[in-house]
């Protein structure tokens, strides 16, 4: 199931809550849009799991935290894969619209292995992805299913930036 | 794969054919416990050791593939010990049995790709089968936290500092993450929990009367359904 809805202006936001900006890919915090202060920012616990992953794969990431500072991860211990929000800025998804999939396929496979030795109907995977549109528009495309949907995300990821 | 664990592994699918032939219900429960007594032999004294050798010798892909084969029996030993405790009279303890025997499952099928050669899928079916057919819906508890600091279970470094994976099998172990430190947030009643284990236990009915979830029994007259 795939949805899709405006986000909040991101670069306008990282400076209010005086982070960096985050200049290509980037993870963001699950309270991101509704964050008053810095210190209230919340990570979902797969963050860390997603950064080894692209640093496995020399996917390089420009995280909002500046070098030493941690935000710290929230375990809401559901039995679905909630992912962090996982931003895309307009210039990386025009420079390296291939490395759309490279970063998508790392997680995809990921869960693939994640979910093994689970019932069918219990690999559900929720995953939210921001992306910066060429116009300064934000918008949200939520994903919850199987993570073999997952592989449908870069087509649509294309579709609403063209929109 | 080396010669040494084809041939175990031909070993392992005996054990395991000859053994899964009493993991039904109706089977006599002293065969069961003979069965458990066998399964936790060969663990013990062939399985267990060979692993260790593995590990000694640094082959990963031959420890991780006995971590399949060693979660796989732990597994049936707890579906056996299910079947048992529902048989005494302990359905408490009949679950706890049946969530182990599905982690165990699920550590099987993660530790290494064997996994496909022993119809795990068909196994973690039978085993939510088993789950929904023997016992009744249940409430859960969940509980949200902040996590303060977490630990890499195969270095115990901090785990965002590593290169270990939750969930990926090192050298015969399976990486977790574990939760040294932590801040409540909140706790909350489920249906689908991630631990099936956290669950209410007890209740009382509309007269009053204390009972358990699972027997239905008073919890006075019982006292032994308690875990």
């Amino acid at each position: 199931m795939v949805n899709i809805k405006d986000y909040i202006n991101v670069r306008k936001k990282t400076k209010e809550l005086e982070c960096q900006n985050p200049s290509s890919l980037a993870l963001l915090p699950t309270n991101f849009d509704k964050a008053k202060t810095k210190n209230e920012l919340r990570y979902e616990s797969t963050a860390q799991t997603i950064r080894k992953l692209w640093r496995n794969n020399n996917i390089i990431e420009t995280p909002i935290e500046t070098s030493g500072e941690n935000f710290v991860s929230i375990n809401k211990k559901s039995f679905e894969w909630v992912s962090p929000v996982i931003f895309f800025s307009a210039a990386w998804l025009s420079q390296n619209p291939h490395l759309i999939n490279i970063a998508l396929n790392v997680i995809s496979n990921y869960l693939t292995d994640w979910f093994r030795g689970l019932p069918k109907n219990e690999k559900i995977a929720k995953l939210d992805i921001v992306i910066e549109k060429k116009n300064g528009e934000y918008k949200k495309i939520q994903y919850k299913g199987p993570p073999e949907g997952l592989n449908s995300l870069p087509k649509i990821i294309k579709e609403t930036l063209n929109e | 794969m080396n010669k040494e664990l084809n041939l175990f592994f031909k070993i392992f699918k005996e054990t395991i054919k000859d053994c899964s032939k009493f993991c039904f219900m109706c089977r006599d429960k002293q065969y069961q416990k003979n069965t458990i007594k066998k399964l936790s032999d060969f663990l013990n004294n062939d399985l267990k050791p060979m692993k260790k050798n593995m590990i000694d010798r640094k082959d990963e892909n031959a420890a991780n593939y006995l971590l399949s084969l060693e979660s796989f029996i732990d597994s049936m030993i707890n579906e056996l010990k299910m079947l048992i405790a529902l048989k005494e009279g302990y359905p408490d303890k009949a679950w706890s049995y049946l969530i182990s025997s599905q982690n165990s499952i699920r550590t099987a099928a993660q530790a290494h790709p064997i996994s496909a050669k022993l119809n795990i899928e068909d196994y973690v079916r039978k085993l939510k089968f088993l789950e929904k057919m023997l016992f009744p819906p249940q409430l859960f508890v969940s509980v949200g936290f902040i996590e303060k600091e977490v630990e890499c279970s195969i270095c115990g470094k901090n785990y965002a500092e590593c290169n270990h994976i939750v969930g990926r099998p090192y050298l015969g172990k399976l990486c977790c993450r574990i939760i040294k430190k932590w801040e409540l947030q909140e706790v909350s009643i489920v249906e689908d929990p991630a631990n099936k284990l956290a669950r209410a236990t007890e209740f009382t009915d509309n007269e009053g009367i204390q009972r358990n979830c699972l027997s239905w029994k008073r919890i006075k007259e019982n006292p032994k359904n308690k875990l």
